[in-house]
């Protein structure tokens, strides 16, 4: 128990000192949202200077600070300029449209992995050379070209939506319809980003394997004429889980910003457009906003993986 | 390195990277050259005359363009500096033009320069880093140390992709694509120093207990001394299979931010600026050859692969002697 | 500079050192003299402070209390080439293996920046024959040596730092017959050529005997006795000693 408190105190200190570092890089940040407003001849100074005494952009930077951290202890994430609304709402929506996107890929590249990687663990010869360059081709091939190409597929072929989540006259169906129109649209972001997750993944679990099945006790298990699949099962797997675990909670921490580029390619109304959109226009509520959740993303899953590691590896446990 | 494959992928590597610093041999046009009477123009077709290649005169005809078989244009090499071109007023474009008329394979050229300058600058500039905050932290070890870990734990609750657009977010946008060239380096590599730290200050732990150094410090010598003797050969292995991942990483880097329009912008030619044309995809349906620079990463991202994998399995051979 | 005129038989003085690991005391007031020349072998049962006594010696630890002096110089006091040499028991593992058997030799006066390298490499030259390897061995590596011969330029480099005092800790142990005859051989050649000043920490009493002139035992953090080789064996007079004498002569026999 002690354990699990001291590991979630840890995880609120690194969030705050994310907070602290994020907010106070941005009054290194030149100019503001109103800079270009600045610069338009058409528009006196004083009515851009009543603008932003009223977003409360020329406070001190502590005051700010506070300001913002108080409200958004309480999930008020400000105002955002760009796009005239409270952020945390307008985060929420997006937020459901990448959860949606990175956990699918997420889920399914992980499924695949694994008895890939279980696979290719155990080949030899001219199957894991063919298993190797399968790795290395996917590995190679970056993701943005991968999703371009596939979306140059999609519209030429029409078998996918060329983009966004859901059709115009979606909204017309009954919801089972509103559903497989959803599910349309995912396909191929999810397949982009799922493929692009693969080959890294395939190799994590084919080395967590290599270690485990070259270790002293996995041989004498073997000597012993323990069959291979309880050998694989009750044996192998559960000490080569320890460090896919690790890896699981960091896959599960980077569910935000994995899909990135794949949504702004693809037209996936997620966090990442909204993100790259409010860096352009200078919208800092919405930047410190998705940074904050991102971060606190990664911080939950990276806890979740420690205390998961924890109630079931038991050397964790002895050496505490 | 006795590994005859690793001199040949390293040799390899290292042509592409040549061809990329002397893009203005080995690329027909320059970069900013706009040919107005060809947007779109799709790759060339080279036919042979005998030993002899030319191309024909290319014709608008609607919205795609055909060869006019009663013009050629043969091709030269090795003329006014330049390894390939052809007889004006003949265009030769490799790889197709993009809207404005510009060629492809020449801004492919010139934009391997940017990406691949950027990638191994930066790469050079995290790598330093590391080392030098790694070496302290694992040789002083103490409050140095602890100083190391709570830090970049701060680095590592950010995801990648987010902290580069988080600094990059907060610095001018509107740049000249000199100086953005260079923030992008300093950002790539100021942000991801952590990771090389971490191993640097791992290899620099183990390393300081051995008994010669101890031996080495019974005869007096200073921390200066030690390090660069005894400490600093064990740092190479480490440092160099960093570099041959993190460069391939940092590529991407800049080419992602490139492609978002928050790195090296207009008229200046990068494989993620170029991507970005082919953003809007009726733009990119019927030019396929526009997504050429995200092509042309591929064959260095294998070269790097395979150096890094050829590396590692050395530096376990190493290891187990 | 006038240091006063020391005595020969206060060559090494230790008076009252004390020392203890967390609560633990390895060293109680142990006091010690030696004479310059003298081999003084110093035995005990593991975990009697042998081994702190030495490192303290060296410098590697300091004393909770006490003072050491070598040659009328406080060891605290002393700067520039160490004047104690500690000689470890894996002497190879601590010579750097990819250096060469001149840089290994060498490296104490390096590090105090004595000499040009050319004067530095010619000593390491001659150190080198002088514990029986071959010149031309200077270029190689250390691991192309074996384990006898790596004992060797350890010894090499201690000397080329020209200690005061000369400790091998338990660097005779664990080794074949022929090879701790050889280097027994080795240290009485350098002995009598440089007359050096040597501890040999063992717990083998019957290898104490056969090198050492004096011999020490300690036990428990203390120094319980102390004579030479032959009025000890001869006339023990402490129980520890008395139990070790007998342990090694059931093993052997007969004296050495």
């Amino acid at each position: 128990m002690r354990y699990v408190l001291r590991r979630i105190a840890h995880g609120v200190l690194l969030l705050a000192g994310v907070s602290l570092l994020t907010f106070g890089f941005t009054a290194l940040a030149p100019g503001d949202f109103y800079s270009d407003m600045r610069v338009d001849p058409s528009i006196p100074p004083a009515a851009v200077d009543a603008l932003r005494r009223q977003a409360g952009l020329d406070r001190p930077l502590a005051v700010r600070y506070a300001v913002w951290a108080g409200s958004a202890l309480h999930g008020d994430f400000g105002y955002s300029l760009a796009y005239g609304s409270p952020v945390a709402p307008l985060i929420r929506e997006r937020l459901g449209a990448t959860l949606l996107l990175a956990g699918t890929a997420t889920l399914a590249a992980w499924l695949l992995a694994v008895p890939l990687g279980i696979w290719y663990a155990t080949r030899r010869g001219w199957q894991e050379a063919l298993a190797r360059a399968a790795v290395a081709v996917l590995l190679i091939v970056p993701d943005l070209l991968l999703a371009m190409v596939l979306l140059l597929l999609a519209v030429e072929t029409g078998w996918f939506p060329a983009g966004g989540m859901t059709s115009p006259d979606a909204a017309a169906l009954a919801w089972p319809g509103r559903v497989r129109d959803v599910l349309r649209h995912l396909a191929l972001p999810a397949g982009v980003l799922a493929i692009g997750m693969l080959p890294a993944l395939v190799r994590h679990v084919r080395a967590a394997m290599a270690e485990v099945m070259d270790a002293p006790f996995a041989q004498s298990a073997r000597a012993h004429g323990i069959p291979p699949r309880r050998l694989l099962w009750r044996h192998l797997l559960p000490v080569a889980a320890n460090p896919l675990i690790s890896l699981f909670g960091l896959s599960l921490g980077t569910l935000l910003s994995a899909s990135l580029l794949v949504e702004v390619v693809m037209g996936w109304p997620g966090l990442g457009p909204l993100l790259v959109d409010a860096i352009m226009a200078r919208d800092v509520a919405v930047v410190l906003a998705v940074v904050m959740l991102s971060a606190a993303f990664l911080i939950v899953g990276n806890l979740a993986a420690d205390l998961l590691l924890y109630r079931l590896d038991p050397r964790i446990r002895v050496r505490r | 390195m006795r590994r005859r494959k690793v001199w040949i992928v390293a040799a390899c590597l290292g042509a592409l990277h040549l061809a990329a610093l002397r893009a203005d041999l080995f690329a027909p046009y320059g970069y900013a050259e706009q040919h107005r009477d060809y947007p779109y123009a799709p790759p060339a077709a080279i036919h042979w005359d005998g030993g002899r290649p030319f191309v024909y005169e290319l014709r608008p005809d609607g919205d795609n363009y055909r060869e006019n078989f009663s013009t050629k244009f043969p091709l030269f090499f090795l003329r006014n500096g330049r390894l390939v071109s052809v007889q004006e007023p003949g265009v030769l474009f490799l790889l197709g033009t993009d809207g404005l008329g510009r060629d492809v394979f020449s801004r492919v050229l010139y934009g391997a320069r940017i990406s691949l300058a950027a990638g191994l600058l930066a790469a050079a500039l995290s790598l330093a880093i590391g080392w030098f905050f790694g070496t302290i932290a694992g040789f002083f070890g103490g409050w140095t140390d602890q100083l190391l870990m709570r830090g970049s734990e701060l680095f590592m609750t950010l995801p990648w992709l987010y902290l580069l657009l988080a600094v990059r977010a907060f610095l001018p946008l509107h740049i000249s694509p000199l100086e953005a060239f260079f923030l992008l380096v300093a950002i790539i590599g100021g942000v991801g120093w952590v990771r090389p730290a971490r191993l640097i200050r791992g290899v620099v732990l183990s390393a300081r207990e051995r008994p010669y150094v101890l031996a080495a410090r019974g005869f007096g010598a200073g921390p200066a001394y030690l390090i660069r003797r005894h400490i600093l050969p064990f740092t190479w292995p480490v440092t160099l299979t960093q570099a041959t991942v993190l460069i391939p990483q940092y590529i991407l880097a800049e080419v992602t931010l490139s492609f978002l329009g928050l790195g090296v912008g207009e008229p200046v030619p990068s494989w993620g600026n170029m991507l970005a044309e082919a953003r809007q995809y009726h733009v990119l349906t019927g030019h396929a050859w526009l997504l050429a620079p995200g092509a042309a990463a591929i064959p260095v991202l294998l070269g790097y692969l395979l150096l890094a994998d050829e590396l590692s399995l050395e530096n376990q051979a190493d290891r187990v002697n | 500079m006038g240091r006063r005129r020391v005595a020969a038989e206060d060559w090494v003085r230790v008076e009252s050192l004390s020392k203890a690991f967390g609560g633990r005391p390895a060293l109680r007031a142990v006091s010690l003299r030696l004479a310059r020349g003298r081999t003084l072998g110093l035995v005990g049962p593991s975990g009697s402070g042998k081994s702190t006594l030495a490192r303290c010696l060296a410098g590697f630890e300091t004393p909770d209390d006490g003072t050491i002096s070598l040659d009328g110089v406080p060891l605290a006091r002393a700067h520039g080439l160490p004047p104690v040499q500690l000689i470890f028991q894996e002497a190879a593992a601590s010579l750097n293996p990819r250096f060469t058997a001149a840089e290994i030799i060498a490296e104490p006066l390096a590090i105090a920046r004595r000499g040009t390298a050319a004067s530095r490499r010619k000593a390491a030259g001659d150190w080198l024959v002088t514990v029986g390897l071959p010149r031309e061995a200077m270029r190689k590596p250390a691991l192309a040596f074996s384990g006898g011969e790596r004992q060797r330029l350890a010894i090499a480099r201690a000397l080329a730092a020209e200690p005061k005092l000369l400790i091998l800790d338990e660097s005779l142990s664990g080794l074949d017959i022929v090879l701790q005859a050889q280097l027994a051989a080795l240290l009485g050649r350098l002995r009598a050529q440089f007359g050096l000043t040597v501890i040999l920490i063992t717990h083998d009493l019957a290898l104490a005997a056969w090198v050492s002139e004096d011999i020490a035992v300690m036990d428990r953090g203390e120094i319980v006795e102390h004579a030479p080789a032959a009025e000890l064996l001869s006339a023990p007079r402490h129980p520890r000693t008395r139990e070790m004498l007998a342990a090694s002569l059931s093993l052997e026999g007969a004296e050495p």
